[in-house]
């Protein structure tokens, strides 16, 4: 059985509020770069797969969706270039 | 000597036109930082989840332990981000028809292939580098223990900078055989990956350049002899794949 006392959420706050300086960084590069991507999706064509996928992709695959869109995503306009 | 200021003036547009540099830049650092921060976090939240077995297994958890995460974390993430992206250094040239006009006004091959290896080989160096530090600098604060230092991060970078320049030329050359940039990909992941198998073998892997992400784990004994043979023939296969990359580059049909 499973306990989480009251005790052990206050614990765990505090080591997050402990280390939430080393998080800033990490939180600035995630959603700079998310709201990089969308900017890019909306001002040019998507490869492969509708803006609305690809937006979805990039909102909901942490780090990984905006890479993914920049890498694969914005082939077209490369190709077009 | 003027084809390839031209394509490393070219090659660093189109990076950044092609958010080449974002991607590589967040493939490399993105880890240096999370990396460490997970692993002082994850016996936190899991404490409740896990047997107590496991758990002192996390606790266990020092500076080098939590630098050699990073460095398996950086050649299993960091080489799907640098292959996926780069894939196509030679192949959209040629795919894309890039070339006619500039080999019609007299381009060298040379040139092109030599500007593109250099150009990512010290774009990759020094996301690298960064990395290294940055990591160094957050396991610092974050964790006790160890010999890490920041003499053993930079001779570590050291190391996955040759893997990687090694890694890039492999790319370059596999771009320059195959159309399709993301074979040219794919290929690269399987062989590099593939590779460290032989890590486990001794008499081999010495001849192999994965050998050079095992030293850089290795912490305290990352400069040996042992080396030698490895960074011989990593320098070897740099120049030949990017030799045999400018022969196959001469001999293609661009139009």
């Amino acid at each position: 059985m499973i306990h989480i006392t009251v005790i052990d959420i206050n614990f765990i706050i505090t080591e997050i509020l402990r280390l939430l300086p080393f998080f800033i960084p990490i939180i600035i590069i995630q959603y700079g770069l998310m709201i990089f991507a969308l900017v890019q999706l909306f001002r040019n064509e998507a490869a492969y797969l509708p803006k609305w996928g690809w937006a979805l992709i990039i909102i909901f695959f942490g780090i990984i969706g905006p890479v993914v869109f920049l890498i694969v995503g914005k082939k077209k306009e490369i190709e077009n270039d | 000597m003027r084809s390839f200021k031209a394509y490393f003036k070219k090659e660093i547009l189109e990076s950044v036109r092609g958010n080449k540099y974002l991607i590589l830049f967040v493939g490399t650092i993105f880890w240096a930082l999370m990396d460490p921060l997970m692993l002082k976090l994850l016996p936190l939240i899991l404490k409740n989840y896990l047997p107590a077995d496991l758990i002192v297994l996390f606790s266990t958890f020092n500076r080098d332990t939590a630098f050699q995460t990073f460095l398996n974390d950086l050649f299993q993430i960091g080489t799907i981000i640098i292959a996926l992206t780069l894939m196509g250094l030679l192949s959209n040239e040629v795919s894309l028809k890039k070339l006619v006009f500039p080999y019609s006004r007299g381009a060298s091959p040379a040139g092109v292939v030599l500007a593109k290896y250099i150009h990512y080989t010290i774009t990759i160096s020094l996301f690298i580098l960064i990395a290294f530090l940055t990591n160094y600098f957050y396991i610092n604060r974050l964790f006790t223990g160890g010999m890490l230092s920041i003499e053993i991060a930079l001779k570590s970078s050291l190391l996955y900078i040759l893997y990687y320049s090694v890694l890039l030329s492999i790319l370059l050359y596999f771009s320059s055989l195959f159309k399709r940039g993301l074979i040219a990909g794919i290929s690269v992941l399987v062989l590099g990956y593939s590779l460290s198998i032989f890590n486990q073998f001794e008499t081999i892997r010495v001849y192999l350049p994965n050998y050079l992400l095992f030293k850089a784990a290795d912490i305290g004994h990352i400069f040996d002899n042992s080396l030698i043979p490895t960074v011989i023939i990593s320098f070897c296969i740099i120049i030949l794949l990017v030799f045999f990359s400018i022969l196959r580059m001469k001999k293609i049909d661009v139009a």
